[in-house]
């Protein structure tokens, strides 16, 4: 738990919400079946961008066979044109005892809300949808699936919500995110934001990634205490979501050790998101937010 | 080996004390710090390969113990200061801080009490004294008081103006069954044959530079004018060193020329006034100590003396042929008379008694409030009775010759009568005048003059009941009664009854010539040179092996 209370205020700051706008997300053609939008759709509809054309078929819409075409082949044709459509986002943010762990520095959960509002404001801007998922232990739904830029603010106080309602619960990835795979949402990209810490380690994400059908950003706020965490000589060490303790003598072989055991789990989260085809973003929640972002949201960002 | 701060067996118990407290201490149980962490994953991860120190359990770090314990012994003998082949801590050293004259040449003595201070804190509080060793001899260090008391009592302290006193020192040491060995820090000449036999002495190096030269005055004397004149008297003065002869002044006034003899300067019937004789050597040198001496001339008044006439015949030419005596008819200084004879009463007199039964041949009569045996060992000296043939005497009366002493308002010597008869030979002998001379003197309060007064040595005169006594500093009397007194430091001694002061001076052989010479240090090593060379390896090896430790702890190979 968070030694000073988690507000709206604290969370967005006016220069963050200010800075949101600017940005949007990169994808690629979205699935078919959503809302109108401003993404191309993998669907061919009724848009307003030519895509082909295709032999004429019965039923189809006078209205968009290419006389010019005809008069030319002597055959009927029909002019096909791009379906935009929306992008559903779906954020699910780790609201586990781990992200409010604020033992060397602010805690986690503050820039991973910031994160999953920078990314729905970059959905709800451009008429995408953003639908908001919270899990530790399960997953739960906090913020339907819709769209429309009234629905930030909204989206905010939400976000603000958990923060303030947070308790220490484990993460368990796998169980939630299997819930988020099962819930029949149309395909979209799916964000997790989240420090990792399963007891399950990265084998516990790849297992949860399995079975999911969208599109996946991995999103890992991490802290500067993580690679190099302060503590030497004999301690006695909580975790803070499972309450389990370890005697412990840490001397600096130990810490060599423990660095050497954080990286090689950056490594397994990298592969995880490699073999998924997943992008990996990595957030430190010690620096400043916006540029890091800016990697993800602005001019040539990455696309999950 | 042996150890300069404890014994061996206190060094191994302490040994034995720390394997045991460091074997505890590697069980003991940790205060662990509690800390809360995100996950513990990664660090069970990390102590899987270094599991935490448990209690009790069982020894886990024997390696780590080792080193420990290696390190804390290192340290523990280094703080027992071993010393091979050293003197061990049961040998009680006496630190004798020499402040005699001769000290005070060049820079001598701020290096030896320097030299004194460094062996001080080296040595153990209980296994050493500090004594002082210069006009007096005073302690300046008991056994057990702290080191830092030194340096307060060192402060003001300077070389007195006397000669040394190690010699006397050690000698008493030994028979005060003084244990261990006296270190000297000093350059007093202490002759080898000097040392008695169960007391080693050695001396500590302090560095100084020898003197380059030196002269001084080593003899001023003074002795009855060899002329016979009552009023004048004989001076002697003698220089050691490369010198010129001295200036001699009496009151200021130069002397004539001396003559030279073998055995110094000779100056002839100069006036006993009681005037301040003063000889000093010409230019500096090494030592300023020696470069004057002083000498109290005595004061030869006449003796003014009463005959009374019925004597005239026995004891008038006698008298008549002394020159210090002036008969007169009033006022005298002292009376000779016959017993029942009432000429001026109150007088010290010499008086001829009638030989009755019972009567002694001499009785001296002194105040009620002396010690009777003082003044007849001084009356005895005195007026020469050592001198009489007391048997031919004794044969010539029949009678036994005796010498009574008895309390009576004045001072008085008894002679029975039958001692000047004409058939008996004592007015005849060659020691009547004598005796007759000698007992004026004595009555007339005549003092007997020291040939000379020297610092540290016995003045000619023994301080009697009747002699004035000679003050202190402090005001108090310091010349004991019944044994020869002796100056400790050359200066001015005053009189209990204001007369004239006792010049005394340096005048000794040795510190003046020892300057010069040079000084003849026997090296002694200081404790702290012999013990720091084992210490010091002792305290380098554990440095090493701490390196080594922290080494081992930031590569995780010890916990």
């Amino acid at each position: 738990m968070t030694s000073v209370p988690i507000t709206f205020e604290r969370l967005f700051e006016p220069t963050f919400l200010a800075a949101l706008s600017r940005w949007s997300l990169p994808a690629r053609r979205v699935a078919a079946g959503g809302r109108h939008g401003e993404r191309l759709s993998l669907e061919a509809g009724a848009g307003l961008e030519f895509r082909d054309h295709r032999p004429y078929c019965p039923g189809d819409d006078l209205r968009a066979i290419d006389w010019n075409l005809f008069l030319r082949l002597r055959r009927v044709f029909t002019r096909v044109f791009d379906e935009e459509q929306d992008l559903p986002v779906y954020l699910l943010p780790d609201v586990s005892g781990s992200m409010f762990h604020d033992g060397d520095g602010p805690p986690a959960i503050i820039t991973a809300l910031r994160c999953a509002l920078a990314l729905a404001a970059a959905g709800l801007c451009h008429h995408d949808s953003a639908a908001l998922l919270p899990f530790s232990s399960r997953l739960e739904v906090a913020f339907q699936p819709g769209g429309g830029r009234a629905r930030l603010l909204p989206f905010a106080r939400r976000l603000a919500a958990l923060a303030a309602a947070a308790g220490g619960a484990p993460t368990s990835l796998e169980p939630s995110l299997t819930t988020a795979a099962r819930m029949n949402l149309r395909r979209g990209l799916l964000v997790v934001i989240s420090d990792f810490f399963d007891p399950g380690g990265a084998a516990a994400l790849a297992a949860a990634l399995r079975p999911m059908r969208h599109r996946v950003l991995l999103v890992q706020v991490t802290r500067p205490a993580d690679a190099a965490p302060a503590v030497a000589g004999d301690v006695r060490l909580t975790d803070c979501e499972t309450g389990d303790a370890a005697d412990l003598t840490v001397t600096p072989g130990v810490l060599a050790r423990y660095r050497a055991a954080y990286s090689r789990f950056n490594d397994e989260l990298a592969a995880v998101a490699r073999a998924r085809r997943a992008g990996l973003l990595r957030v430190d929640a010690g620096a400043a937010l916006l540029p890091q972002l800016a990697r993800l949201l602005g001019p040539g960002g990455i696309t999950p | 080996m042996t150890f300069a701060q404890m014994s061996a067996g206190a060094v191994l118990a302490g040994l034995a004390a720390l394997a045991a407290a460091l074997f505890f201490l590697q069980r003991l149980r940790v205060r662990r710090r509690p800390v809360r962490v995100a996950t513990t994953l990664f660090w069970r991860e990390a102590a899987g390969e270094a599991p935490a120190r448990m209690l009790t359990e069982r020894f886990r770090h024997p390696a780590a113990y080792a080193l420990a314990l290696l390190i804390a012994s290192l340290l523990w003998v280094a703080f027992a200061r071993p010393a091979p082949g050293g003197a061990s801590v049961g040998d009680f050293r006496t630190l004798v801080l020499d402040g005699s004259a001769g000290m005070a040449a060049g820079d001598r003595f701020e290096r030896a009490a320097a030299a004194l201070a460094r062996h001080v804190a080296a040595l153990p509080s209980s296994a050493r004294q500090v004594v002082w060793s210069g006009a007096t001899v005073r302690t300046l260090l008991n056994p057990g008081e702290h080191p830092a008391l030194l340096a307060r009592r060192l402060e003001g302290l300077r070389p007195e103006p006397a000669p040394s006193r190690l010699e006397t020192l050690i000698r008493d040491l030994a028979r005060t069954g003084g244990r261990g060995e006296v270190i000297v820090f000093g350059d007093a000449p202490l002759r080898p044959a000097s040392v008695p036999d169960g007391i080693r002495v050695s001396r500590a190096a302090s560095g100084a530079r020898p003197a380059t030269r030196n002269a001084g005055i080593t003899g001023l004397g003074v002795a009855e004018a060899a002329s016979g004149a009552w009023d004048r008297v004989d001076i002697l003065v003698r220089v050691a060193g490369d010198a010129a002869p001295p200036v001699v002044t009496l009151e200021g006034t130069p002397l004539p020329a001396g003559e030279t003899s073998p055995d110094g300067l000779l100056f002839r019937d100069v006036p006993a006034a009681g005037g301040l004789l003063s000889a000093r050597v010409r230019g500096g040198d090494a030592l300023s100590a020696d470069d004057e001496a002083r000498l109290r001339l005595p004061s030869r008044p006449p003796l003014r003396v009463l005959l009374a006439s019925s004597l005239e015949s026995a004891l008038l030419p006698a008298l008549a042929a002394d020159q210090a005596v002036e008969l007169v008819a009033e006022r005298p200084g002292v009376v000779v008379r016959r017993a029942g004879e009432t000429v001026a009463s109150g007088v010290p007199a010499l008086v001829v008694v009638p030989a009755d039964a019972g009567t002694p041949a001499f009785r001296i009569r002194h105040p009620a409030t002396l010690d009777p045996e003082l003044v007849l060992r001084e009356a005895v000296r005195a007026t020469g009775l050592r001198e009489i043939d007391a048997g031919a005497i004794a044969d010539a009366t029949r009678r036994p010759v005796e010498v009574e002493v008895a309390s009576a308002p004045a001072w008085g010597l008894e002679l029975r009568e039958d001692l000047l008869a004409d058939h008996h030979d004592f007015t005849r002998t060659r020691a009547f005048p004598l005796f007759l001379a000698q007992s004026v003197r004595w009555l007339a309060g005549v003092e007997r003059q020291a040939p000379q007064a020297a610092a540290g040595e016995t003045l000619g005169t023994e301080s009697t009941a009747r002699a004035p006594r000679f003050l202190g500093g402090s005001g108090k009397v310091i010349d004991p009664l019944g044994v020869p007194f002796t100056p400790a430091a050359a200066g001015e001694l005053r009189r209990a009854d204001g007369g004239l002061d006792l010049a005394v001076s340096l005048l000794d052989h040795e510190t003046t010539i020892h300057p010069a010479a040079g000084s003849e240090e026997s090296g002694v090593g200081s404790p702290s040179a012999t013990a720091a060379h084992p210490a010091f390896w002792l305290l380098f090896a554990a440095l090493l092996l701490l390196g080594l430790e922290w080494h081992l702890l930031q590569t995780g190979r010890i916990p």
